[in-house]
């Protein structure tokens, strides 16, 4: 509301009618940045786990410790790729999923916006012409 | 005239981040269909050497073939999809140059000074994070060759049975092996950073609708 008032200085009744409807706040612009770092976080989470996954397989090649160290070295190894590739899929899908689908809802709410701004503007703006 | 709108300064043109989307939108999409599609062709060649050294007639050496074009498909694929979510970056940020322009003659036609929105936060952070997830998926590519390279020096044999290998042999496929485990996921946290650059620039489009709303309010009033 705030921010109407100020753009359109003088507008008076038409676009006060027009407040309600125009997408603003830090939160609503935010809200799909701070669902993208989410998923960023996620995917970053899922590389240092596969990077604990690399040095264990390093250690297997060649196995400079006993039998017992080397298997558990190719656990940990076969075990961490085993979840972590999925998770990084997961935080590439909260962006998709999440992130982008938001910004585009934002995008919409938007357009409807500036679309009861040009019914309530344009008119006015075309007698304007006409009367000049 | 002057305006009361927030961060509305007087119109003007493309900014270099600009240019730059506007002549590599579509052949950075093209290399990055390329390299997918390399990457597909080097797959079928590593199923079919891996196929081979199953057959009956299987050697190793087809084996040592096949596990290195596995590491130049990873390396290729995901280079390629930097690429393509690199160039629907840039395609959008021409969107929000097609917007701006488009407001710029709307107001020109009405009689009004054509203003537009200060370049917010969001737009000045979007090519930093393109460039920074395509400069990952490059780094990530030229690890994968190298993993390649490393696997396909080793012996045939010592693939096959690494008990019998030199110690040189090992060390290669253990650095193979190390590498494919953490490269997917660097490759992954670049695709990431690209997104990223795709949210910010959908919220610059977001900013600059709202901005030609208030405008035409402005300008009615």
């Amino acid at each position: 509301m705030t921010r109407t008032s100020s753009a359109g200085s003088g507008a008076g009744t038409a676009n006060a009618s027009i407040a309600g409807t125009r997408p603003a706040g830090t939160a609503i612009e935010l809200g799909p940045l701070a669902v993208g770092m989410v998923g960023v976080m996620v995917t970053v989470g899922a590389f240092i786990a596969l990077i604990v996954a690399g040095i264990a397989a390093a250690d297997v090649f060649p196995a400079t410790s006993g039998a017992a160290e080397a298997l558990r070295d190719q656990g940990v190894w076969k075990a961490t790729q085993a979840w972590a590739n999925p998770l990084g899929i997961v935080g590439l899908a909260v962006l998709f999923a999440g992130a982008v689908p938001y910004a585009l809802i934002n995008i919409r709410k938007t357009i409807s916006y500036r679309r009861d701004a040009m019914a309530t503007g344009l008119p006015v703006l075309i007698q304007k012409g006409s009367q000049s | 005239m002057t305006t009361s709108i927030e961060n509305a300064i007087p119109y003007k043109g493309d900014d270099a981040v600009q240019n730059m989307a506007r002549q590599m939108a579509w052949p950075m999409l093209g290399m990055g269909v390329m390299s997918v599609v390399t990457a597909f062709i080097i797959a079928l060649v590593a199923g079919n050497n891996i196929g081979a050294f199953f057959s009956p007639s299987g050697v190793a050496s087809d084996l040592g073939r096949g596990q290195a074009d596995v590491q130049l498909t990873g390396a290729f694929l995901f280079l390629g999809m930097g690429m393509i979510l690199a160039s629907i970056t840039m395609t959008l940020v021409n969107i929000v140059r097609h917007l701006r322009d488009g407001g710029r003659d709307v107001q020109s036609a009405l009689g009004a000074t054509p203003m537009q929105l200060k370049k917010p936060w969001t737009g000045q952070a979007t090519p930093m994070f393109m460039m920074m997830g395509v400069m990952v998926e490059v780094l990530a590519f030229i690890l994968g060759i190298v993993a390649a390279v490393s696997i396909g020096g080793v012996s045939p044999g010592a693939l096959v049975n690494p008990a019998s290998a030199s110690a040189a042999d090992l060390a290669d496929i253990g650095l193979a092996r190390a590498w494919a485990a953490w490269l997917p996921g660097l490759r992954l946290v670049g695709l990431a950073m690209i997104l990223t650059a795709i949210v910010l620039v959908l919220a610059t489009i977001q900013r600059v609708i709202r901005f030609q709303g208030d405008r035409i309010s402005e300008l009615a009033g």
